[in-house]
């Protein structure tokens, strides 16, 4: 590694106050008696199952989905497929799996550094990692962003210092699936045992590059990531689509190598449990589906005390009131809160501060579009950019009348969106 | 088993939309800087005028608190004195008052303001003009004979050492420590110091800044120069109720842009309007009213950053 590189700060944005959980170790939690899997694919599109109630399935069984293909984190049967609850709030057409029998062994398919680039992300996808199919296009980046934007999410700090040489290994096989060689590492400078840790790693590496990300919520946004770690004459040319970067997160490239290498399933999820209900945050490995109220019994959290359980983040996380749902593929983080701390503050008037246009980091105005919004004047909100906020909740964070700006902002975009104005879908938790 | 059949532990959730943390800003916290800010202009009314400038202040916050109180009383409404708002409205009214107004004025003044200039238009947030500033509008036409009164005698018992005389700064020994007219001209640099103090806490810095550059460019362009600008605008700079104007009252958040841009031209529209007014040897009474009338072109300002796709 030749150096390390200052990452640029971007134009709006938030300093929050970071108090990841990364002194605590990984655990593995036990294997649940059930899980539910949405039939949903990594788009939020709904899938049709392969598999009938009844059906024996294998751990890493194809359940659905054919291109990056729903898997089974579960050796037993299908139990039922019904609409399950589901951590956005909807109860969502998903496959119920109960354990029955041995898991078995798993191999790998080859060697992979014999396997070519389409062999490469057919085998990484068959394991159920969702890694985007360029099509041989030129990657001139690699960005593994190895921070978290929430503040308690401590995944990326406890791979470095659990499992370095895994993930070398895994930015090995990126690198050579996306046949690109130079790598930018985004990494925050607190706490600074994980960074040390990371620049260590980066070190031994020719092509590598650190990037010390300055504090600013939300860099983990893929455009304001790249604008925050990537040179100028990458962005221009992403700018004119004459190359393309790829960003993941220090975790992929973990479950990368344990798929290629080891031949492991990626049915596995490591998020952070933290919240003033969890007297100990730490960092778990969980089985994807794995409900939350198998999760609580796990770390001996009595459910009834909890008044308010997020997952998802504490800046754009979904708040849950059925511990029937189970963990998703994109869950990095579960808060459980306390009922007594439980802060629900009534929307002052706006006093037109404006800090919300100074927090928001795409250039938006947050009062224009949340009147456009209550108003339910769809055209003015689109004008306004609706459909480019993406509710990161920075302004919401920063006003002073708690007004719940995310919220209606969502409101808006399923209103526009029922009226048959654009066919995006909310994001999925 | 099915899903009915199937345990759970939750019991009543709150559900919310992200984000779950907020900074911890609040109505209140973004009010209390005003109040550390506005401190050492009290303090100095206070120590030259003693009963009157506590008369002045305590009914003009009384007043308007209570006037806000009973409209929250009468709508119905949730009324949080905390935010800081209405006691604020009735100090910064009673500074701009002369010393020799009695209590009375500055009761009418400040109930006044809440109630035709806020709440008429909807209570805090809603409102079109400053308050404060419509309040004493309605005093000065009302009631113009306390406004042409002697003010009160005070001085503040300091002066800048020889040694800065020496170096030509003489003259700045009126600006920090002779009082005004007004309650809040105990001395000018009290009002710098807390107005200075105001820009970095959050609030629209832009309008002081973007009104001084003005100000100073026309001190600069005029005085003599050209045969219509006779006016007396050095001696703009040094009155001191320019910056209680510039950075307390044109510095309110829900009357002034919301967007960068606006806010550049509220603040150069108001040096601007300052300038003309002193110019033409203006009243120094007209400065309270210019952010009334550029109160009302707050929306059209606000188009120029509208940050539309």
């Amino acid at each position: 590694m030749k150096r390390i590189l200052r990452g640029r700060r971007f134009p709006g944005g938030i300093v929050l106050d970071k108090d990841p959980a990364w002194r605590a170790p990984i655990e593995t939690l036990p294997v649940p008696d059930w899980v539910a899997l949405p039939l949903l694919d990594h788009n939020g599109e709904a899938l049709d199952s392969k598999v009938k109630v009844g059906t024996r399935v294998g751990l890493g069984e194809v359940l659905a989905g054919d291109e990056v293909p729903l898997l089974s984190s579960l050796a037993g049967k299908v139990a039922a497929i019904e609409p399950h609850p589901h951590l956005s709030g909807f109860r969502v057409p998903s496959l119920r799996i109960e354990r029955q029998g041995e898991e078995g062994r798993w191999e790998p398919s080859g060697d992979w550094r014999r396997m070519g680039q389409e062999d490469l992300l057919r085998e990484a996808r068959r394991k159920g990692l969702c890694l985007p199919d360029l099509g041989g296009s030129e990657v001139e980046a690699l960005v593994v962003r190895a921070f978290h934007d929430d503040p308690y999410t401590a995944v990326a700090q406890r791979l470095i210092l659990e499992s370095p040489d895994a993930l070398r290994q895994g930015l090995a096989i990126l690198q050579r699936l996306y046949v690109c060689q130079r790598a930018f590492i985004a990494v925050e400078s607190r706490p600074p045992q994980a960074f040390s840790a990371w620049r260590a790693w980066a070190r031994e590496m020719e092509n590598v590059v650190l990037v010390n990300v300055p504090n600013q919520y939300p860099q983990a946004e893929e455009d304001l990531l790249f604008s925050a770690v990537l040179p100028r004459r990458i962005l221009r040319e992403l700018e004119a689509e004459t190359a393309r970067a790829i960003a993941v997160s220090a975790e992929e490239v973990l479950l990368l190598a344990e798929a290629l290498v080891g031949g492991r399933p990626g049915v596995e999820k490591l998020l952070t449990l933290a919240g003033s209900g969890v007297p100990s945050p730490r960092t778990l490995r969980v089985r994807i589906g794995t409900p939350l109220s198998f999760l609580f019994s796990c770390c001996g959290l009595d459910p009834q005390g909890l008044g308010k359980v997020v997952a998802g983040g504490a800046t754009r996380g979904w708040a849950q009131f059925d511990d029937r749902a189970g963990i998703g593929r994109d869950t990095s983080g579960l808060l459980a809160i306390r009922r007594e701390e439980v802060e629900l503050s009534p929307e002052e008037p706006c006093i037109r501060c404006g800090w919300c246009l100074e927090a928001c980091p795409h250039d938006l105005n947050p009062v224009r579009l949340w009147e456009a919004c209550r108003q339910e004047q769809w055209e003015a909100a689109e004008a306004y950019g609706l459909w480019e906020c993406s509710e990161c909740g920075a302004c919401a964070y920063s006003c002073p009348a708690h007004l719940k700006l995310v919220h209606w902002f969502r409101f808006g975009k399923q209103e526009a969106a029922a009226r048959g104005r654009d066919k995006n879908k909310p994001l999925a938790a | 088993m099915p899903l009915e059949a199937l345990p759970t532990g939750l019991r009543e959730t709150a559900v919310s939309a992200p984000p779950h943390e907020r900074s911890g800003a609040s109505l209140t916290t973004y009010a209390l800087p005003w109040g550390l800010a506005i401190f050492p202009a009290i303090a100095g009314a206070l120590f030259l005028w003693r009963l009157t400038g506590l008369t002045l202040l305590a009914c003009g916050v009384l007043s308007a608190v209570l006037a806000e109180g009973l409209c929250a009383l009468v709508r119905g409404r949730p009324w949080r004195v905390r935010n800081g708002h209405a006691a604020l409205v009735g100090c910064l009214l009673a500074l701009t008052l002369p010393t020799r107004a009695p209590g009375w004025l500055a009761a009418a003044g400040a109930a006044f303001g809440i109630l035709f200039a806020q709440e008429a238009f909807g209570g805090n947030g809603y409102h079109l003009f400053h308050p404060a500033l419509a309040g004493r509008l309605f005093l000065y036409l009302s009631w113009p004979q306390y406004f042409h009164r002697s003010p009160l005698p005070g001085e503040i018992p300091l002066a800048l050492p020889e040694v800065w005389k020496g170096i030509g700064l003489a003259q700045l020994n009126g600006f920090l420590f002779q009082p005004g007219r007004l309650l809040g001209e105990a001395s000018a640099a009290l009002l710098v110091l807390g107005a200075l103090f105001l820009m970095f806490q959050g609030t629209k810095w832009r309008i002081p800044l973007g009104a001084l550059i003005l100000v100073g460019l026309g001190t600069r362009l005029g005085d003599g120069m050209n045969p219509w600008l006779h006016g007396n605008l050095r001696e703009t700079l040094s009155l001191p109720s320019l910056y209680l104007l510039l950075g307390f009252m044109a510095v309110e958040p829900v009357t002034t842009p919301l967007t960068h841009e606006g806010q550049w031209a509220f603040g150069l529209g108001l040096g601007g309007l300052v300038v003309l007014l002193r110019a033409w040897r203006g009243d120094p009474e007209g400065l309270f009213v210019l952010p009334l009338v550029l109160g009302m072109a707050t929306p059209l300002f606000d188009r120029l950053g509208d940050r539309r796709r």
